[in-house]
């Protein structure tokens, strides 16, 4: 009995019991188990100890309320005393009893089966009774006459069960479910989640750090019906995140971030393992209390707070691992290269190509590739794909404390984490620490804030994103020449190749660039607000908010020169000069909210509840670009540098919002919920700038009805149904988007050089509002077989009106830039199923399922343009000189992949006469060809879709769609004893990509390309393909122009995250610890470890969208593979640790 | 709390508020310039789709858009015809706003200006008319989304420009300080009607124009032919209406999508001029213009570049065009772009004008009289070049005095974008006989008369085909 020897000190004066013993929980760490009821907690009595053991204490308490008390592990339980004039009888020792009538014992269970300790076990109508121990058996003596007991906990219906002639009883007791309820984070407040009529879904802290992930987004990956997140780019880099599929055709389609109520951008900044739960609003009525900036869906963070009257405790996260690219392409080695050159270089393959590079030619290849070269052209042999790629380590650590006093609650944490990527030149660091704190003053203020401190450095490749010859190092890493060494190690030059009459092509040595172009981006970011809470009355609460949002974001580049020996000439690129830039980017926001809340139940049956706010938030973005040149390429500052430029830019935005929102429950079975939100904002023309976003939504809490009640195997079931509008954030414009704005230049009168001329380019808008989307939504949660099983679908159907397209005027008009203008509507409608089973009770075997799947069908009402289309993924190479390769037009789902279709591979000369005389009768032409002058066998027929009899450009059609079918995803958990396992499954079914990059690596328009399947597989008289055309020079019949063989299945099966766990035993680490730990577990982790996919034309089927651009091409240009920083496999291990 | 919604873009001014004073109106004028010499226009699209229209250039290994145009395939999207059609809007735009706003501040400088847009609005549609035939005629900056107008005839959009140089060869000065050479002068309007109503085959009107051009003291011809196209000879005696490229290196060679670069340079010169490094002539010149010239005339020389002449870089090894390129002086390989200013409009062509206009309507000794004076440069004289009539050019008929004038044209102004109009014109009028048929060898009647209107155009503009003329042209 160490327990009761350990000393305390308390005083307290006319305190309630219950006062009493939790006060000492919390001196002692010991937890009292008992029914306030059946031993009258409530009844007062004081105390003064010092240094007393605990024995003592609890005697000179409980002695005088006849209280007993028994030790059970690390439990006290506590009893009444059965009789007034009776001893202390501990239950366990019936047979000191006196006055025996009888002994009852048994069990009492929780709906899983558990024994539940600490249940009230009494003999009705009299004070007689006892409390379950640890493992919920009890022993009770009662009279003889006894006709019932009463069973009760806290948060359980109470039962009643008749005696008869047993002795022994074994009950289970149903949950309370209106005590149990839980609290859901909703827009400006909570809502009970009985009461919820909207569509929202969470995530929970265990599930968002479960991946080694630097943002928030990435760790939502298949864990939300209707949420798709898409990697695009290195670390540090948001990917891309979509609610309920693509709501807007010009404007990136992030949702808008919440954190503990303050909108916000920047998510990199932020520590995952800071987060209590993360919400995301997909509905209209759930985000429409966020009105104007609402479209994409909301997502709001819950950061963790303390806990009042909580011993504080530490915790330490940490995991280190390392990540790989999970797939390579296939390129050519030199002796492979080659032989495609002869193919390139040979027969009729080579008519106008003019000579054959000098370098594929016994003597160019013999030579060395500079003075004292161990080995020739010919014996070098790189492997420029696995330069460029690379094992990367990363680590993530926070620590943790929080805890709280009666009035003072606190959470302070300090983050540490660190993703090194799987190439050369990117990489992300970050720094963060967090604090936040509330304070009771007096009775009806409190007074709290939160405060984000972050300090991120992202090494970026400047020209990931790019398209076309420059394009991304992965694309033009399909460029690479195998015969090149990387550096000539004697004199410093990087080696590059020697152009088009030499190597073939000219293209860059891709090492030489990562090692001298560097771009960092290092970010600070501060995001904090201070809150005053004043409780009017019970039911009346006002709140004021103050916050501020600070990113500062400092972008230095050196684009330095390097020395390069081409074969024939040794020179430094830039004219030997470096160019550095510095660019800072600066946005700082400020908020107010005012807002009062009201939550009442009228009688037991009538529950209202009401807000109103008031707020504002501005927005400041002032940017500076600065530029010059250095000849020293170790000055990596613009001190002392030639041909300074400098910009700068101030751009300012203010949004008023009035919010009204009110719901009312009947019974808890009928529930109504209707809100109102108007918004102004400085972005539009005046006369524009309010507009206004209501939603209404109604719930039935079908479960509770009598009727269904019958049902023993439903547990719970609710339906609901909500409609609303919200808009689409405006700042995505730009600031001042109807505006024609007067521009500069100059023309150099007498050839002097002054800024003399002026004038606009494009028609201002004073018409422009908001994009809309009007959302309904029906849904229905249950759950069965005691909570085991749960489900919740949706249906939902949302229109997008008035989206916001620049319209591309006649060019007689004269205007350069395009004008916003609202000409569009879209819809997207669908459906979510989440299900999930969780084993019953706590056995040494415990598991659990959840699955979640979401369709999304889109489609393109409207597009008032004169032309009713748009044009997005044009590109150079990849896309045969600016076609575009989608197309968006009313009555088809968005950015649709658009080309030629591919027939087959003409096998014969007869085949392709037969065409071109079809041709000739058909358009009265003797110079018509179906193709092309040059076609011949080997190369690839397209259809001739208008039946003309050729094939040009209106013989294009729709070949595709980046939109799947469904996606889904899949989370097994177990637990054996110790040992915790959790997997995740996620995927994406249908759809296709178009690849860009294999294009890159196999078109063979010119000695350009590398893939050693493509070049192997192409038709020749020996190897009658019927898939790849012929090589040949310049590529005269376009085989490589946009069509179905760049398009490949986009579908994708990944094991996103297998976690192994073992948490130590508490009593083991306490013992052998002394108690200094209170948890320990170690895991080991891998991320992608599996990805089943049919797509390899490039290095990962998971395609974002080409980056750097939230507008125009770069928002319908998703699912076209432009050489995207690929999806890493990683194994992680990690620990957690309680202090 | 909600005025605070009021918020001024802090870095620019707006199109409402500007254009209100003279001085902001010249700046407006000034930015039509800007645009002549951007590379929708004269800094690069424009010399092409006029030079690869005639049989001046050849160039096998030309790929791209110029290539279909050189070889005469192009089709409704070749983005070289489109972008001479957006960049002559864009100078009609400017100029229009120029014209359409009324400021009172400074009366003489806005009239000049107002001359000034008026003399680019019409040189952009004579143009586009003398290239597409009818277009949409826009004489105010479009205010509505809606505001599309359909074609206009031919001949409508002609005397429009007319009108336009009328008004602005009444306003225009003669001459300016040289601060602001480059500006349109009272000259260069008179010059340009007198191209306009020769393309409409009314040589009376244009004989009368292009005479005030002839009045004495205010041009003549350079001694040396070269001076024409080189950059140290620049704003000389001959020229009338020059298109200003930036000698400052940081001077572009494009505009970029906003249209905001200031200074830019002319980028054809790396094309026409031989790559000696690299072995790359991407145009040559067309080797029957070589055979066109005479043995004694040294226009040749300033022309084109046999093999073995010296360049700036030692003897060619290749011939070539060296007409407006820097290889005069500069040995760089590869694609330099140029500062030589280009002059649209100079005196030689006025008087070879004259030359076709006496011929036409008046009197066969002027015409012959207008030839010579072309010849009397200092140098052909110098070289010995003989006077029309001889041997080769009897010029007896007016058959024989317009193959003359054809000779001399071709000769006088290869690869200075007027050969595709010339051919236009006496195709039209049936004098292509006179020089053993049609040049162009790809030409097809019903086609290559007129170029496609863009199908940026036809898509956008849907009020394209209802004015009377179709939207596109026939054979497209």
């Amino acid at each position: 009995q160490e327990l009761l020897d350990k000393r305390i000190s308390l005083r307290a004066e006319d305190a309630t019991l219950k006062n009493i013993l939790h006060r000492i929980e919390e001196l002692t760490e010991i937890r009292f188990t008992y029914s306030p009821r059946v031993i009258q907690a409530d009844r007062r009595t004081s105390v003064s100890a010092q240094n007393q053991p605990l024995r003592e204490v609890l005697e000179t308490v409980l002695k005088p309320m006849r209280v007993h008390y028994r030790v059970a592990g690390n439990q006290i339980v506590l009893s009444q005393q059965p009789a007034p004039t009776g001893e202390a009888v501990p239950p366990a020792n019936a047979a000191q009893a006196t006055a025996v009538d009888r002994t009852i014992t048994g069990t009492v269970k929780s709906e899983t089966g558990e024994g539940l300790p600490g249940v009230s076990v009494v003999v009705k109508g009299t004070t007689q009774g006892t409390t379950t121990n640890a493992e919920g058996h009890f022993s009770l003596l009662v009279p003889d006459n006894a006709g019932t007991i009463v069973f009760s906990y806290v948060g359980y219906l109470s039962r009643e069960v008749p005696l008869g002639n047993q002795s022994q009883v074994e009950i289970q007791l149903a949950p309370n479910l209106k005590a149990l309820d839980e609290v859901v984070v909703v827009g400006y407040g909570t809502q009970i989640k009985r009461e919820l009529t909207s569509a929202i879904s969470r995530v929970s802290a265990k599930e968002l750090t479960e991946l080694p992930v630097a943002e928030v987004g990435q760790a939502l990956q298949g864990r939300v019906p209707g949420l798709t997140v898409t990697n695009v780019s290195s670390p540090g880099t948001a990917p891309n995140i979509r609610i309920r599929g693509v709501s807007s055709v010009s404007f990136s389609t992030d949702p808008l971030y919440v954190i503990d109520g303050f909108p916000t951008t920047n998510l990199a900044s932020f520590d995952n393992r800071d987060v209590e739960s993360v919400e995301i609003l997909k509905d209209a009525s759930a985000a429409a209390i966020y009105g104007s900036r609402a479209t994409n869906g909301v997502i709001l963070l819950t950061t963790k707070k303390g806990q009042r009257n909580k011993k504080m405790t530490v915790n330490l996260d940490s995991y280190a691992g390392i990540e790989s690219p999970w797939r390579k392409l296939d390129p050519m080695n030199t002796e492979q290269r080659s032989r495609f050159m002869d193919a390139m270089f040979s027969g009729a393959n080579q008519e106008n190509a003019g000579a054959r590079p000098s370098r594929y030619t016994t003597a160019g290849m013999n030579k060395l590739p500079y003075p004292g070269a161990p080995q020739t052209y010919a014996q070098t042999n790189t492997d420029w794909q696995d330069l460029y790629f690379k094992k990367g380590f990363m680590t993530g650590n926070n620590l943790s404390l929080s805890g709280g006093s009666d009035q003072s609650t606190f959470y302070s944490s300090a983050g540490y984490m660190r993703q090194e990527g799987i190439v050369k030149g990117v990489g992300f660091d970050r720094y963060n620490f967090r604090v936040n704190s509330s304070h009771d003053l007096g009775k009806r203020f409190t007074f709290g804030q939160n405060l984000l401190v972050a300090y991120t450095s992202q090494l970026y490749n400047n020209s990931d994103g790019q398209t076309g010859d420059q394009g991304t190092p992965l694309s033009l890493l399909q460029f690479a020449l195998p015969h090149l060494p990387v550096k000539d190690p004697t004199s410093n030059a990087w080696i590059k190749a020697g152009g088009d009459a030499i190597d073939g092509h000219p293209f860059p040595n891709l090492i030489a660039d990562i090692e001298n172009i560097v771009f960092r981006r290092n970010t600070t970011k501060i995001l904090g607000s201070a809150f005053l809470d004043v409780k009017l009355f019970e039911w009346l609460k006002f709140r004021s908010t103050f916050g501020i949002d600070y990113a500062n974001s400092l972008e230095n580049g050196a684009d330095n020169s390097y020395t390069v020996n081409d074969g024939n000439n040794v020179f430094k690129t830039n004219d030997g000069l470096s160019t550095i830039s510095s660019n800072r980017n600066t946005y700082s926001s400020l908020l107010f909210s005012e807002q009062l809340t009201a939550d009442k139940t009228f009688g037991t049956d009538h529950h209202l509840n009401a807000i109103l706010v008031f707020e504002g938030q501005n927005g400041k973005i002032r940017t500076e670009m600065m530029s010059g040149k250095q000849s020293n390429p170790a000055i990596r500052t613009l001190n002392g540098a030639t041909n300074l430029s400098a910009l700068n830019a101030l751009e300012e935005n203010l949004l008023l919002s009035y919010v009204v929102r009110a719901g009312y429950a009947y019974k808890g079975k009928y529930i109504l919920n209707a809100s109102i939100r108007r918004d102004g904002s400085s972005v539009w023309a005046p006369g524009n700038k309010f507009a206004n976003f209501p939603a209404a939504s109604v719930g039935w809490n079908i479960g509770q009805e009598s009727f269904m009640q019958k049902l023993s195997f439903l547990s719970d079931m609710k339906l609901r149904a909500s409609y609303g509008i919200t808009g689409l954030n405006p700042t995505s414009l730009s600031n001042y988007p109807w505006q024609s704005l007067v521009y500069n230049s100059s023309y150099p009168f007498n050839n002097e050089n002054t800024v003399n001329a002026s004038f606009y380019n494009k028609l201002a808008n004073q018409n422009l509002k908001w994009e809309k989307t009007s959302q309904l939504n029906i849904g229905l949660d249950a759950s069965l077989f005691n909570n085991s099983v749960t489900v919740t679908a949706e249906y939902f159907n949302r229109t997008t009106d008035n989206l916001i397209l620049k319209a591309p005027t006649p060019p007689s008009f004269g205007y350069v830039q395009f004008t916003d203008v609202n000409i569009g509507k879209m819809e997207n409608k669908g459906w979510e199923l989440a299900l999930g089973y969780r084993s019953p009770g706590k056995r040494d075997f415990n598991w659990g399922i959840s699955g979640n799947i979401s369709v999304v069908r889109n489609k393109v009402l409207r597009l008032d343009s004169p032309s009713g289309v748009i044009y997005g993924g044009d590109g150079n190479y990849f896309s045969s000189w600016g076609v575009p390769v989608t197309r968006t037009v009313a009555g088809e789902s968005i950015q649709a992949f658009y080309g030629w279709d591919f027939d087959k591979i003409y096998q014969t000369q007869a085949e392709v006469d037969a065409d071109n005389a079809a041709a000739r009768t058909k358009t009265g032409s003797d110079g018509a060809w179906y193709q092309a002058q040059a076609t011949a066998p080997g190369d690839v027929r397209f259809r001739d879709l208008n039946g003309d009899g050729v094939v040009d450009d209106k013989d294009r059609k729709v070949i595709g769609s980046f939109l799947p079918d469904f996606t889904y995803g899949l989370n097994f958990t177990a637990s054996y004893k110790h040992f915790d396992l959790s997997i995740l499954f996620q995927g994406v079914q249908g759809g296709e990509i178009y690849s860009g990059i294999g294009v890159y690596a196999g078109a063979f328009r010119w000695p350009l390309g590398g893939s050693l399947r493509a070049f192997e597989n192409a038709w020749t008289a020996e190897n009658p393909s019927t898939t790849d055309p012929r090589i040949k020079w310049s590529d005269p019949n376009d085989n490589s122009r946009i069509s179905q063989r760049w398009l490949q299945d986009a579908s994708y099966l990944r094991l996103k995250n297998i976690s192994i766990g073992y948490e130590l035993p508490a009593d083991v680490l306490a013992k052998n610890t002394n108690g200094a730990f209170s948890k320990f577990r170690i895991y080991l982790s891998s991320q992608n470890l599996l990805t089943f996919t049919k797509y390899d034309l490039g290095y990962d089927p998971e395609i974002g969208m080409k980056i750097g651009s939230n507008r125009g091409a770069g928002n319908l240009t998703n699912g076209i593979d432009y050489g995207q920083y690929p999806a890493a496999r990683s194994f992680t291990l990690g620990v957690q640790l309680g202090f | 709390c909600e005025s605070q919604l009021e918020k001024v873009n802090p870095n620019a001014v707006t199109s409402e508020n500007y254009f209100k004073t003279a001085a902001e109106l010249e700046k407006g004028v000034n930015a039509a310039y800007t645009t002549l010499n951007g590379s929708y226009l004269v800094g690069n699209c424009y010399v092409w789709l006029h030079d690869l229209r005639s049989d001046d250039f050849v160039g096998t290994t030309l790929a791209d858009d110029r290539g279909e145009i050189l070889r005469g395939s192009l089709g409704v999207n070749n983005s070289y015809t489109e972008r001479v059609w957006k960049g002559f809007y864009i100078v009609i735009h400017r100029a229009n706003v120029v014209i359409n706003n009324t400021v009172t501040d400074d009366e003489a400088l806005k009239n000049r200006v107002v001359a000034e847009a008026k003399f680019l609005r019409a040189f952009s549609y004579f143009e586009l008319a003398s290239l597409w035939g009818g277009v949409p005629l826009i004489t105010k900056p479009v205010s509505d989304f809606s505001g599309f107008v359909p074609r206009s005839t031919q001949p409508a959009v002609y005397e429009a420009a007319i009108n336009d140089l009328k008004e602005a060869a009444e306003a225009l000065p003669s001459t300016y300080d040289a601060k602001d050479n480059g500006r349109a002068t009272k000259g260069a309007a008179n010059a340009l009607l007198g191209r306009i109503y020769m393309q409409m085959g009314d040589f009376a009107n244009a004989k009368t124009y292009l005479e005030k051009v002839r009045t004495p003291g205010q041009y003549a011809l350079t001694d040396d032919s070269n001076d024409n196209f080189r950059e140290e000879t620049e704003f000389n005696k001959e020229s009338i209406f020059e298109c200003v490229f930036s000698p400052y290196p940081s001077a572009a060679e494009d505009e970029g999508d906003d249209y905001a670069q200031g200074l830019y340079r002319e980028s054809t010169n790396g094309t026409r001029q031989y790559d000696m490094n690299t072995g790359n002539g991407i145009v040559l010149p067309a080797p029957g213009l070589k055979k066109d010239f005479e043995t004694a005339d040294v226009r040749r020389k300033a022309t084109i570049y046999d093999v073995g002449d010296t360049w700036a870089g030692g003897r060619m090894t290749q011939e070539s065009w060296k007409k407006y390129t820097l290889s005069y002086k500069n040995a760089t390989p590869g694609n330099v772009a140029s500062a030589i200013n280009r002059r649209l409009i100079r005196y030689a062509e006025v008087l070879l004008m004259l030359a076709e206009c006496e011929n036409e309507t008046g009197s066969l000794v002027n015409a012959i009289a207008r030839l010579n004076d072309v010849r009397s440069r200092t140098d052909l004289k110098t070289a010995k070049l003989p006077q029309f009539p001889n041997a080769a050019f009897p010029c007896r008929t007016r058959d024989e005095v317009m193959k003359a004038i054809m000779h001399e044209r071709k000769v006088e102004l290869a690869g200075e974008q007027v050969r595709n109009r010339d051919i236009m014109r006496w195709r039209a009028s049936g004098k292509l006989a006179l020089i053993g048929g049609d040049p162009i060898t790809y030409f097809q009647a019903n086609r290559h008369e007129l170029l496609p209107i863009p199908q940026s155009e036809i898509d956008r503009n849907i009020a394209l085909g209802t004015g009377g003329v179709p939207a596109q042209n026939p054979g497209y």
